[in-house]
């Protein structure tokens, strides 16, 4: 069967089939190029993961990992939990870590960001120490994403790109935009850009405002405050880069 | 929502603005990189290999100095980066033997004709075709934020599931009331669908990639599938 290439990978390359299916072929880079036609078989397709000696050792290590946190956790809770203020306080001994980012405004500090991360995520701690614990496969992702908002009709907005970038935004008292970019991956950092293209109702450009991201590691938040001109009315966000 | 400009013309229009030719070199570095893996044998990385930062630059070079007499503008793109990495490759060689180095740099205006006879090959018209239709793809699926690793991960293996979901694109795209609601939304109208398609919504439900994935390809003529 025939198909053509319409991704590439470090050992891989993605086709579509004729009849619109969409496989992984195991594909040494370098010898065919994108838009090339190819024989698909059985015997050359992908399975990254399964049967992989260097998996298997990854996931032993990601799994004696989680095993150690999880006890260290268990041990700080309940020695440490007496010390604690209030019963809110987070235990943050384990790899999400957050940065503390200039929102100045409301001069948040580095616990409340954390705070506020571990509630939005749902989860509890041993919860969110086991989903970090799972390993994932070290495979390279382009991410690419595109999207038009409306303030008018969307005053708060939140975004999940791919499993890597949650973006959001909030409008507060119709001109402060409040941007947020959080790295929603559990183990892969994020390199890229994010153009905001700001646009009245008219649909002309108001202005571009680039963010460039490198190696913007799981967990990280990045905040972007804007003050919105009068008529601003229309932001297309493009996302686009690497997570590995 | 996909407009059908050629290339060529798009290229003429971006020249001088800074913002849309960093958005169609966006669009293009997967070509960049397939080209640039082609020419050095190996698999590259953006951020990591040399390589790739050149061709970016020469592509931007190409539409710099691209003109409607030069033809294709993925040849000439080709053409320009595959030079540029010449450039390169002679440049961190070792050996120190090679000739013209007063003639180093190819100009991409002067030695054009020169360079069409040089090269062995080039992209043949339906190549370039299929590969505009592949860049708008990826652009369009990225939009949804559907990538084409999910949609290898996820697309149904199975023939007869898959042609029901294609079924179920292709009402989608004579329902034009549908259509406009799923491009507007973003989302899939699944209880409309089921009234129309008959399938169960759960069903649409765990088929959604797949389903927007085709009426994607069909509205974007991604000419090579036959939907």
């Amino acid at each position: 069967m025939k198909a053509i290439i319409v991704e590439m990978g470090k050992d891989y390359c993605i086709v579509i089939t004729r009849d619109g299916q969409f496989l992984k072929q195991r594909m040494p880079a370098g010898v065919f190029e994108l838009g090339d036609e190819i024989v698909v078989s059985k015997e050359y397709s992908y399975k990254p993961a399964l049967f992989n000696i260097t998996w298997i050792k990854k996931m032993s290590l990601a799994a004696s990992v989680a095993v150690v946190v999880v006890t260290v956790s268990i041990f700080s809770v309940l020695y440490l939990g007496h010390y604690a203020s209030s019963r809110d306080e987070v235990f943050t001994g384990n790899y999400i870590t957050v940065e503390d980012t200039a929102d100045k405004e409301d001069d948040l500090l580095v616990g409340e960001i954390e705070k506020e991360s571990y509630e939005e995520s749902g989860l509890s701690e041993e919860e969110v120490t086991r989903e970090v614990s799972v390993s994932e496969d070290a495979a390279e992702k382009t991410v690419v994403f595109k999207k038009v908002y409306s303030f008018a009709e969307q005053t708060e907005v939140e975004d999940d790109i791919e499993d890597v970038i949650n973006f959001s935004y909030k409008i507060i008292n119709n001109s402060n935009l409040r941007i947020k970019l959080r790295n929603i991956s559990a183990s892969s950092s994020f390199s890229g850009s994010i153009n905001m293209i700001i646009s009245l109702s008219d649909n002309s450009e108001s202005r571009v405002e680039e963010i460039s991201l490198e190696e913007f590691e799981p967990g990280r938040i990045e905040e972007y405050p804007l003050f919105l001109k009068a008529g601003e009315s229309k932001l297309e966000v493009e996302i686009t880069g690497i997570a590995r | 929502m996909l407009h059908r400009q050629s290339l060529e013309s798009r290229v003429i229009e971006v020249k001088g603005n800074n913002y849309e030719t960093s958005r169609l070199i966006y669009e293009f570095k997967p070509f960049i990189a397939s080209v640039a893996q082609k020419k050095s044998g190996r698999f590259l990385e953006y951020g990591v290999d040399e390589e790739l930062s050149i061709g970016l630059s020469a592509f931007k070079e190409a539409i710099d100095s691209f003109k409607k007499e030069k033809g294709k503008f993925l040849n000439f793109a080709r053409l320009v980066i595959n030079m540029r990495l010449i450039d390169y490759y002679r440049k961190t060689s070792k050996k120190r033997a090679f000739i013209l180095e007063s003639d180093n740099r190819y100009s991409a205006n002067v030695k054009y004709n020169e360079m069409i006879s040089m090269e062995q090959y080039q992209i043949d018209d339906e190549r370039e075709r299929r590969i505009l239709e592949i860049i708008e793809y990826r652009v369009e699926l990225g939009k949804w934020g559907i990538s084409l690793e999910t949609l290898a991960d996820e697309s149904p293996k199975n023939e007869s599931l898959r042609e029901q979901y294609k079924g179920v694109a292709k009402a989608i795209v004579k329902n034009s009331d549908i259509l406009k609601a799923m491009i507007s939304t973003k989302k899939l109208p699944l209880k409309k669908l089921e009234n129309i398609t008959g399938v169960h919504r759960k069903k649409l439900e765990r088929g959604r990639i797949y389903i927007i994935a085709m009426v994607l390809a069909i509205i974007g003529n991604l000419s090579y599938i036959e939907v």
